[in-house]
């Protein structure tokens, strides 16, 4: 017998203690109170870190892109994360530890005391300035009070300086647009007055060279030779006319898009009056007017009307020979991709499309944006009289309307108008 | 008794055109001319006779037609003289003010002079006035 009983009893002894402090350190590994331990193993102490579901959620707040930081009560940063300390671009050991109102810009100061004391009672969030060294961090911050597990307001910090970045860009492209509509706004008015008052005063020289050139003739005609009575006659022919192309262009200018009102109106109401003003030309030239039920849409009345007419009008002055002129006018909604334009339609804006078509003289498709310019015409004053105008009055009046219109024509078979025309507003 | 005529416009070739269609119209009229509303205030207040009608342009410099009509109208001695709107204005609005206003006719300005002397007969054979002092 090498070890007597008593060795036996002191080493079951020592034995019993290490087993009491094992399961006391598994207990408090249970219960979450401990994440390591030294163990002294032959003279070798070595720490543990267990790793343990906890693992995971540690590791979530050390590497997640957002600051996360831990306050206490008295304001004291106990707990940074490395995204945190990145984002305020100063080293770890000065924040740690440090008072969180130090990296708190001075106008944020109140709002934050204000979300740090509602978390207390909860959670709370808000966007507020940080400031370090030079940094100034616009961030959105979501606090939540760690009571009672810790006494501590945890709070996930995010970064704002991009999205702050690009609102600035927004507003200030917001108010140049703006400046742009202001100026835009009063350019149209000047232009506006300008023209009316242009026309105006132009129009009164232009009275009196025709008062008198009609004295002259009128008057002692055997004096005047006839080859200077013809020129008076030159004289007055072309005053006439630059009195058409003044008063054109008055109405011209006067189709402005400021102060209309907008109504819901019933196209076909609107399509009926233009008839009806014209009611004498159309049975003097035998024209029939053929149309398809019009929707209700909101617009400008009148100025449908002078589009309606104007149309109208141009099918008739372009009829072909003596053939009566026949109008058909169609309309349906709009497809979405069916708008031809070089401007783009609106997302979300539906159309109505309007067809107005005739078997008048028709034109050359090269000619189909020519024709809504203003004074442009595809033929000689000898041939057919205008001015040129009544084209260049509809393409006005639809744009009015946030619409289009183009045209289509044959030679010999007659032109079509389309027009788009917004069916909600 | 010669009809007495005033014409109050700023224009001189409307007053050269107006005073020869008037001329023609009625041969007997003697035509007096007010370059503006001042000058014939001046005139109604300082001529022994007042004019037995008055032709008033609209566009006037420093006081328009409309307001010199206003005043004329609110003056005792001179509210009951028929007055024409002469003017270049084709406004339906301006035509309608002028009625307001106690005007008795409104002839727009054109370039066909024999209009205008139409126009003129037909107010000088309606004005009772007038009449008498013609046939």
């Amino acid at each position: 017998m090498t070890e007597s009983i008593d060795d036996l009893l002191k080493k079951i002894e020592s034995l019993e203690e290490r087993l009491a402090d094992s399961e006391q350190l598994i207990d408090a590994i249970r219960a979450g109170e401990v994440d390591a331990f030294a163990v002294n193993e032959n003279n070798h102490p070595e720490v543990y870190t267990l790793q343990s579901g906890d693992y995971a959620y540690r590791v979530l707040i050390e590497e997640i892109g957002e600051g996360a930081i831990n306050i206490s009560e008295d304001g004291l940063i106990v707990y940074t994360n490395s995204s945190f300390v990145e984002l305020l671009g100063i080293p770890y050991e000065k924040i740690i530890g440090r008072f969180i109102g130090d990296f708190i810009y001075e106008e944020s100061k109140e709002k934050f005391i204000k979300l740090f004391n509602e978390s207390l009672h909860g959670r709370s969030k808000g966007e507020i300035i940080l400031s370090a060294g030079t940094n100034i961090i616009p961030v959105y911050i979501s606090l939540t009070s760690l009571q009672p597990k810790l006494a501590t307001v945890g709070i996930i910090v995010t970064d704002q300086t991009r999205l702050k970045l690009h609102e600035r860009t927004i507003f200030q492209y917001q108010s140049e647009l703006e400046q742009k509509n202001i100026e835009l706004a009063q350019n149209n008015s000047e232009l506006s007055s300008f023209t009316y008052i242009a026309s105006h005063d132009l129009q009164e020289p232009l009275r009196k060279i025709q008062t008198f050139c009609n004295l002259i003739n009128t008057g002692s005609n055997e004096e005047l030779p006839a080859v200077t009575r013809d020129y008076f006659q030159r004289i007055l022919k072309a005053s006439t006319r630059m009195q058409n192309l003044i008063s054109s262009l008055l109405s011209y200018s006067r189709m402005s898009s400021r102060g209309m009102d907008f109504e819901m109106t019933d196209l076909n109401n609107v399509l009926d009056d233009a008839s009806n003003n014209i009611r004498e030309l159309l049975e003097e030239s035998h024209a029939v007017i053929e149309h398809e039920p019009l929707p209700v849409i909101s617009c400008v009345p009148m100025q449908i009307n002078q589009l309606f007419t104007n149309l109208i009008l141009n099918s008739i002055k372009y009829k072909t020979g003596d053939t009566a002129p026949l109008i058909r006018i169609s309309a349906r909604p709009a497809l979405q991709d069916e708008i031809k334009s070089p401007d783009t339609a609106r997302d979300g804006t539906n159309y109505w499309k309007i067809v107005f078509s005739d078997n008048g003289i028709g034109f050359e498709q090269q000619y189909a944006d020519r024709i809504f310019e203003l004074f442009q015409r595809l033929h000689s004053r000898f041939e057919y009289e205008g001015t040129g105008i009544g084209l260049a009055i509809c393409k006005k009046i639809v744009q009015n309307h946030k619409g289009f219109i183009y045209a289509e024509g044959k030679p010999g078979l007659g032109a079509s108008f389309v027009i788009y025309l917004p069916s909600n507003r | 008794m010669y009809p007495g005529i005033l014409l109050i416009d700023d224009d001189d070739d409307d007053q050269f055109i107006f005073s020869t269609a008037l001329e023609e119209v009625v041969p007997a009229s003697h035509c007096h001319i007010s370059n503006n509303a001042l000058e014939a205030f001046q005139y109604l207040n300082e001529c022994t006779r007042v004019p037995d009608m008055l032709f008033l342009d609209l566009n006037m410099p420093l006081m328009n037609g409309f307001e010199f009509l206003l005043i004329l109208k609110s003056e005792a001695r001179f509210s009951l003289i028929p007055v024409v709107i002469f003017s270049t204005s084709d406004n339906p609005e301006d035509q309608f003010r002028a009625k307001e206003l106690g005007a008795l006719q409104f002839i727009t300005k054109t370039a066909d002079i024999q209009l205008l002397k139409k126009d003129l007969w037909h107010i000088f054979n309606s004005a009772p006035v007038m009449e008498s002092m013609i046939h």
